[in-house]
């Protein structure tokens, strides 16, 4: 007799892929590869960078083709084109740049990725497509391929927040774009050769939505026998693409070009401003000497003429800003997408001010050289007051009325980034989330301390806005370290770099402070649960192996119970996924929202009296 | 103290253990061959198509067990001496029990098939079957499927998932007919073939060919067609597992019989689940019940009785439910293969040929006796409570959206249904409705509200 059946039952590989399932993977190879010699565009920077990708590539050929040298090898073809050609690029000293690599990165990959996935999910009648998931390399628990995964997406969020210059190559692969549409390079390269990147975020907001449009395609295609997954998947697009990426892009680019129609009324107005500051300066310095008793007696009959120019001049610069003011940039790149706590400076005193604007002193604005300093402090009027103001609305009444009407997958499922990265990109490795029961206990400890610590830095700040303790230094570390350890290291490194070891929505699960309200919400105030039929379920199992939070569902099912969560995302994969129809997500009154044992169980009355 | 021994760990005596256990103290142990935990035999076959592991179709964690003071026997019963109340186990102990549940399911039946028993031959009931399969299907080209149930369209699936080219062979003129109406029958023919198999209905197994080292090498059928193939599926039904017994004081019949207390003819032995066999069925049901649902049914009941509440097999409505490829299908009530005489059905199925909805009623009063579902998702409820209520097909159309199911925004159909009644009596029904998005949210009352009465009564 067995004991370690587990073991017994041998993993056997897929067959082989279908002639529309190779061009796919063969285009996305070729995609991929540009993107992995991109990054080696960095060469005049750091050859020791390119050598350690270089040596990373080579090693991980080597690694694959021992495992499976015939399944992987497209893989193991790529990873050593790309040690040859870094080697190549590290010996040449070349940059890779412009629309050619642009093409290259961004459009063969993704539309590779298209043709591949239309090969292995849109053939067929529609329905459930999970074979062979526990036999992949890449999709099973802790297989080899899914631990090089999350090293090399790990390594990515690494170099994307701290060492950005490494990331040169794929910023200026997205630089064409950037460029095109806000007038602005994302990177500058030194005589020497050199690179730079200034902004990295554009081409990382790049990369996010292809992934999510490419990988969101796939869901479709895989899950098209859903409408409820079609629809979803479709909104998580839509809120990516329009209000998280082309959005703020426009914003910024409408604000570079108010910004340059703005820098002749600054120059105009710089010399009242000018004259204004000598003017107080000399009033300032003469009632100080007065003050501290030096040469009083000749600064005192000059200081009413100091004073009555001072006045003159401020009069002078108040007159001459109005119409400055008046072209001052009227937008800024905002995301409309994210609410506190998650976008943990929508009501923290720094943005208020930054939107909003704040008075100066005597109400005279400093102009600075490319009016940027201007427009921080002048706040960007409507534009500002309605961003602000949406923002707090959402944080605290809107997202009460939304979760109590739907749950709290109106946010995570259907709008937020993060949630739509997830489920899209993420989606291959949902069934890696672990369902015990220790791991609900340490995920409730990590993602109230979150919540916690967010709320406890807001707090601060907000009362250091009017009361003035905690000082400049300690403010800035409060919202740095919070910066770093939460929005970085959390919900970057770990929360998408850990997805194919500890499933797609690390983050969510664990950490994210905006989930842990809308879960308390949920759990407590909200019409939504998921509705368990009757007595179908036969305890397959698969609703709680494909929940990506990681809920054990089939522990309520079985029972005849409904799932009422905090966690709950609303996906409505495990309706999707369970052979018996026995789960559906629902709306209904908030009383019935529990029920008690299996109403079908013929027992019940007995059973619910001996306890 | 009382010692309960159940011998079996499928759903049957886990269930009995469990509730034996809510209602009492008793010492409980479970023995089972098969494996050390319980799994849900249904999700085998998602083991073998890499959608779960074994960990993840067993149902509780590992310190369940421990919790509930449930104690497991890995171990294979050699026989049971019911004089000295004791089992005799494979590894030569004997274990005493002062009341045993047999609850050890049943096996695939062979039907003295020549070349049955070659290499490469297996059915799909246990968890050794599925290790078997999953050895001797290992580099099949092509398997052929023989007996056209619901476990025989499950192997077509599995051996799909693997790319492995199926051959389904099936007795009667049309899948699963002898359960399920023609219209329905013919849907899942239909959607067998659309997944690309190589359905032959009303042919059986002749032979199966030896390559001559005692491994498959093609079947013949009755038809005389030969198939080349590396596996074989046996999946004609199962019968009970009771040949442990045959030397014991318990009375068996195909399985072990029971009255309706689940007791035999041995005080403090009782068998549950697919071994037991009722001497006299329940109105509408069989002898031998062999469903996962009828299964926990038995392990509750038997619970009561031994735990001093002594309670009647009373399993109320029935219901059931499967999955044919991509196609659900549930049932409620009685909807027999052929209608019978005092019964009149409304038949709806979508022009896509993959969705249908059947409710069947009594031509005299109206009276709804079934639901039958295919691709769409029924209330279990609702529908549970219409019957028990006895409420006229009138009644039911007209609050027939009510049962839906189905996840938000999937198109929904039961509007259909009082169309092909008007067309049939001249008779409008108006339905009441349930969509609309402030209907949906300012709805007072749950349309599934629990039933009040008991629906075993």
């Amino acid at each position: 007799m067995s004991t370690t059946v587990d073991h017994s039952l041998s993993l056997t590989p897929p067959s082989e892929m279908s002639p529309m399932e190779r061009v796919g993977a063969l285009l996305a190879g070729l995609g991929i590869l540009a993107l992995l010699v991109s990054f080696l565009g960095a060469t005049p920077l750091s050859p020791w960078m390119v050598m350690g990708f270089t040596g990373t590539f080579g090693v991980s050929a080597g690694l694959l083709a021992t495992i499976n040298l015939k399944k992987y090898k497209i893989f193991v073809g790529v990873l050593l084109a790309a040690t040859v050609l870094g080697l190549a690029l590290l010996a040449l000293r070349v940059n890779l740049t412009g629309w050619a690599m642009f093409a290259l990165v961004f459009g063969l990959t993704a539309i590779g990725g298209a043709i591949y996935f239309w090969g292995a999910f849109g053939k067929g009648p529609a329905g459930i497509k999970n074979n062979g998931l526990f036999h992949s390399e890449a999709t099973r628990q802790a297989g080899v391929l899914s631990w090089m995964l999350a090293i090399a997406f790990t390594g990515f969020y690494i170099l994307l927040y701290w060492f950005p210059d490494q990331l040169f190559g794929l910023v200026a692969a997205a630089d064409p774009l950037y460029h095109a549409i806000t007038g602005k390079s994302s990177y500058w390269i030194e005589d020497n050769g050199m690179a730079h990147v200034t902004n990295q975020w554009f081409a990382y907001g790049l990369v996010y939505t292809v992934a999510v449009i490419v990988m969101g395609f796939r869901f479709i295609l895989k899950y098209r026998h859903s409408k409820y997954q079609i629809v979803r998947t479709l909104s998580v697009t839509f809120f990516q693409l329009v209000l998280a990426f082309s959005l703020p892009t426009v914003f910024e680019s409408l604000n570079e070009q108010q910004r340059i129609a703005f820098e002749p009324a600054v120059a105009q107005y710089q010399p009242v401003y000018q004259g204004y500051e000598s003017a107080k300066n000399n009033f300032y310095a003469a009632k100080d000497s007065i003050d501290k008793g030096a040469n009083a007696a000749s600064y005192s009959s000059i200081l009413p003429g100091l004073e009555a120019e001072y006045n003159k001049a401020k009069t002078a610069a108040l007159a001459a800003q109005s119409p400055m003011l008046e072209k001052r940039p009227q937008v800024t790149a905002h995301y409309f997408t994210y609410f506190w706590p998650l976008g943990y400076d929508r009501i923290m005193p720094s943005s208020i001010e930054y939107y909003g604007g704040v008075e100066p002193y005597d109400g005279v604005h400093v102009p600075s050289a490319d009016g940027k300093y201007l427009t921080s402090t002048a706040g960007f009027g409507t534009f500002g007051w309605v961003a602000i103001g949406f923002g707090i609305f959402m944080s605290t009444i809107g997202v009460v009325l939304l979760t109590y009407f739907f749950g709290k997958r109106w946010y995570c499922s259907f709008v937020c980034g993060c949630g739509g990265l997830a489920e899209t990109a993420g989606d291959p490795f949902r069934q890696q989330s672990d369902k015990s029961l220790r791991a609900w206990q340490i995920e409730r400890w990590t993602i109230y301390s979150v919540l916690g610590l967010v709320t406890l830095v807001t707090l601060l700040l907000l009362i250091d806005w009017k009361a003035h303790f905690l000082g400049d230094g300690l403010k800035g570390n409060l919202k740095s370290g919070y910066g770093f350890l939460i929005s970085s290291m959390f919900a970057g490194v770990v929360g998408t770099g850990f997805y194919p070891i500890l499933g797609s929505r690390v983050w969510c699960r664990f950490g994210c402070p905006q989930a842990a309200i809308l879960g308390l919400l949920q759990k407590y105030f909200s019409r939504f649960r998921i509705t368990t039929n009757g007595g179908q379920c036969i305890s397959c199992g698969n609703c709680s192996t494909y929940c990506e939070m990681g809920i054990d569902v089939k522990a309520y099912a079985q029972r005849g119970e409904n799932i009422v969560r905090a966690s709950c995302v609303g996906c409505g994969v495990c309706s999707s996924v369970c052979p018996r129809g026995v789960l559906s997500l629902e709306n209904g009154p908030k009383d019935s929202r529990y029920n008690g044992l299996n109403p079908i169980s013929i027992t019940m009355d007995e059973i619910r009296i001996s306890n | 103290m009382k010692h309960v021994v159940i011998i079996g760990n499928g759903i049957a005596g886990v269930t009995a253990a469990r509730y034996i256990r809510k209602c009492s103290d008793y010492a409980i142990t479970i023995v089972s061959a098969e494996s050390k935990h319980f799994f849900s035999r249904t999700a085998l076959m998602y083991v073998y198509m890499g959608h779960m592991r074994m960990q993840e179709i067993t149902p509780y964690e590992e310190g369940f067990w421990d919790k509930n003071r449930i104690n497991l026997i890995q171990a294979f019963v050699e026989r049971v001496d019911t004089t000295h109340h004791k089992l005799i186990l494979s590894s030569g102990k004997d274990l005493h029990y002062d009341v045993l549940i047999i609850a050890s399911g049943s096996s695939y039946n062979k039907y003295n098939w020549p070349g049955q028993d070659l290499m490469g031959v297996g059915g799909l009931y246990s968890l050794q079957d599925l290790e078997y399969m999953e050895y001797w299907s290992k580099n099949a080209t092509r398997g052929v499927i023989v007996g056209g149930g619901l476990i025989g369209i499950e192997m077509a699936e599995m051996l799909l998932s693997r790319h492995i080219d199926v051959t389904f062979l099936v007795r009667e003129p049309s899948y699963w007919n002898n359960v399920i109406p023609a219209e329905e029958s013919d849907m899942v023919n239909r959607h067998i073939r659309e997944h690309h198999v190589d359905l032959q209905l009303g042919t059986e197994l002749a032979e199966i060919i030896d390559d001559g080292a005692g491994r498959v090498k093609a079947v013949k059928t009755s038809k005389g067609e030969i198939i080349p193939c590396e596996w074989v599926g046996l999946t004609a039904g199962v019968r009970p597992n009771v040949q442990f017994l045959k030397n014991s004081d318990i009375h068996l019949g195909r399985g072990v019989m029971v009255n309706e207390y689940f007791e035999t003819n041995v005080p403090n032995v009782y068998a549950i689940g697919d071994c037991a066999e009722f001497h006299k069925a329940l109105p509408g049901r069989r002898n031998i019940e062999q469903v996962w649902y009828t299964g926990k049914m038995h392990g509750e009941t038997v619970a009561l009785t031994i735990t001093g509440k002594r309670r009647a097999y009373t399993p109320g409505i029935w219901f059931n439910s499967a999955k044919f490829f991509d196609i659900e299908y549930q049932v409620y009530g009685e909807i027999p293969p052929t209608l019978p005489s005092d019964e009149d059905t409304l038949y709806w199925e979508h022009k896509d040929g993959h969705k249908s909805i059947r409710i069947n009623y009594k031509k005299e009063g109206g009276v709804v006796t079934g639901f039958n579902l295919m691709g769409v998702r029924f209330r279990h409820l609702v529908c549970d409570q219409w019957i028990h209520e006895g409420r006229t097909i009138e009644y039911v159309l007209e609050h027939l959206k009510a049962a839906n199911f189905d996840p938000e925004f999937f198109a929904t159909h039961e509007h259909e249904l009082p169309k092909l009644y008007q067309a049939k009596t001249g008779k409008q029904i108006r339905q009441k409705s349930r969509s609309g998005l402030l209907s949906m949210i300012f709805r007072k009352h749950s349309l599934a509200k629990p039933s009040t009465t008991n629906v075993s009564k």
